[in-house]
């Protein structure tokens, strides 16, 4: 039985920045365009064509990589990776070889044994999107889109710090997080934008090593965490039964097979060198000026860690509600509307994670289908604390005006809704129950405190349901004695 | 530089250029020349400057994100030797691939 191994991963994350154009030319990039139709002579290396740098890609780029912490080079500049591959039409990537845009940063995350744990981003570098090309089931052809080739990536190189599958899972959804919040990207796997290569090998108790193996073609979180512990239990084995160590195996190149479940080899590495990276000729180096750099720090919204803590130590939520508050930004941001700054935000929370989220969830809509404002929401929430509206009248006039957004504040005073309050009001409405339900009194006098639930009810009853509960309990007891 | 038969069939690889052994033995002597010709421009005296290809430029000179024209269809597929509907057709690659990370 071979100790059990330390499992290192370091993660490269491939990030589509959410601009409108390609990194290097006015083409127009999005997601489900008809195959081949965002495509321009930069974009298919034609002779003559030449690149030009997109400014909102350097911004995207730069702010995301303030978000994560990095420093912003003062200088940097655009190399040729050297590579032939049919979804690469000029037969080179533009990319950042020795002096990339972002070095250093950190990403924070709940490591296993639930401390906070810190994942250092080794570095961050602009370059351009490939094209995306599909392989027919035992086919001698593959056919390419080049919609994609061209499009801003950011990608994003951490040390090997995380050691689970669980915590690459926690990785991925921090980052993805982050660049929600600072809105530089869409982060979606599903959709190609936010693509995730592990680089996962072992170290033994004894010193050896296992080589460092790459998967490729994962397209969500959690198959993030089933490759990496596929690759734990693979690379443990080939260890135990054949001795294979970094000394005596190239690092290589593996796919992930969702359906298999597995990952399967695809190919040994090449070393770096063989991308003979050059400087790019046709892009001078760039100039980033401090000031520049300083307004996108200043300018960064509070990230979601920051914004949970707070959630947590300022406004006395529960982890729970912090957590299901903060993870999306949109949310989040709905619910410090609704807060208004004065509201109480356990009450303003229960609305939001209850009421809302149930419409949202029964009608499969989107926060931005609402048609109620979190100003409207607010405007319940202080005619309920206020005791204008009881409970129940509260809830049935979100669920109208969660659909048609139309004031509280007026349907209550259009109505008659406001809770009736008047001890009089209540006197007479509790007597006028008690001679309706007399069978129901003589049962309660008789000794059978069931009754007296009917006895209330009718009271609720002769109130239209505007009375509030806790006084007319209160003179239902002086009344029945 | 030294070049010799391995350098070259190196490189010819990562060319994808198929070489046989005679052209490989007589690409040794023509590369050695072109480098020791171009080695020439070591012998310049550039003083202290820095080694750079080219001056740096500010981010005001850059392209602001305004798409522009894009080629139809027929534009982008009439250069591909092999096309299906929209797509280009390239044989079936997979084990050859290079690195795209």
């Amino acid at each position: 039985m071979t100790p059990a191994p330390r499992v290192l991963v370091g993660m490269e994350v491939h990030l589509q920045l959410a601009t409108a154009t390609k990194c290097f030319s006015p083409s127009p990039y999005h997601f489900g365009a008809d195959p081949n139709t965002l495509i321009d002579p930069v974009v298919l290396g034609l002779p003559g064509a030449l690149p030009v740098l997109n400014r909102e890609a350097v911004r995207l780029a730069i702010r995301t990589g303030l978000a994560l912490g990095a420093e912003i080079a003062h200088i940097t500049k655009w190399d040729r990776k050297n590579y032939f591959y049919p979804d690469l039409p000029k037969g080179y990537q533009i990319s950042q070889f020795d002096q990339p845009l972002c070095e250093g940063g950190a990403v924070e995350i709940d490591g296993d044994d639930g401390q906070p744990k810190v994942i250092r981003i080794r570095r961050a570098h602009l370059e351009e999107d490939t094209g995306k090309s599909t392989h027919d089931e035992g086919g001698a052809k593959s056919r390419v889109d080049l919609n994609r080739a061209g499009a801003p990536l950011l990608e994003i190189v951490s040390e090997p710090d995380i050691t689970s599958a669980s915590e690459a899972e926690r990785y991925l959804d921090a980052l993805r997080e982050i660049v929600a919040y600072v809105g530089t990207s869409d982060g979606n796997m599903q959709e190609g934008n936010l693509r995730c290569e592990p680089n996962v090998n072992l170290v033994f108790p004894n010193g050896d090593r296992t080589a460092i193996v790459e998967v490729k073609n994962i397209n969500s979180v959690r198959n993030v965490g089933r490759a990496i512990e596929f690759e734990i239990v693979r690379q443990a084995r080939e260890y135990a039964e054949e001795g294979r160590t970094a000394e005596n195996t190239p690092r290589s190149t593996r796919g992930w097979d969702d359906d298999a479940g597995a990952t399967v080899h695809q190919r040994w590495k090449e070393s770096a060198d063989d991308y003979r990276y050059f400087p790019e000729p046709d892009l001078p180096p760039l100039a980033i000026e401090r000031a520049f750099v300083e307004r996108e720090r200043a300018e960064l919204p509070e990230l979601p860690r920051a914004r949970r803590a707070r959630y947590r130590d300022v406004l006395g939520l529960s982890a729970y509600d912090a957590e299901v508050l903060t993870g999306d930004p949109h949310l989040s941001a709905w619910f410090e509307r609704a807060l208004g700054g004065q509201r109480d935000a356990k009450t303003v929370a229960n609305w939001v994670q209850g009421e809302l989220m149930r419409y949202l969830n029964e009608h499969k809509l989107q926060l931005a289908d609402v048609a109620l404002t979190p100003e409207g929401l607010g405007e319940l929430v202080d005619l309920q604390s206020d005791g204008t509206l009881n409970a129940r009248t509260a809830k049935e006039l979100f669920r109208e005006v969660v659909a048609s957004g139309a004031s509280v504040a007026a349907l209550v005073a259009e109505r008659g809704l406001a809770q009736v309050s008047d001890r009089g009001a209540v006197e007479a409405a509790v007597r006028a129950a008690m001679e309706r339900q007399a069978q129901a009194v003589e049962d309660f006098r008789a000794g059978n405190p069931k009754a007296r639930g009917r006895i209330f009810g009718e009271a609720m009853k002769q109130l239209r349901g505007q009375g509030d509960p806790r006084q007319v309990d209160e003179v239902l007891n002086t009344l029945l004695g | 530089m030294d070049i010799d038969e391995t350098l070259v069939r190196h490189v010819a690889r990562l060319a994808r250029l198929e070489l046989t052994d005679g052209e490989v033995a007589d690409m040794v002597p023509q590369l050695s020349r072109i480098f020791a010709h171009v080695d020439q421009v070591q012998d310049l005296d550039v003083g202290d400057a820095d080694p750079a290809t080219q001056a740096p430029v500010g981010l005001e000179t850059l392209r602001g994100d305004e798409p522009g024209p894009v080629l139809g269809l027929r534009d982008v597929l009439s250069n591909a030797p092999d096309h299906d509907g929209a797509f280009l057709v390239v044989p079936r690659f997979f084990d050859d691939a290079s690195d795209e990370g």
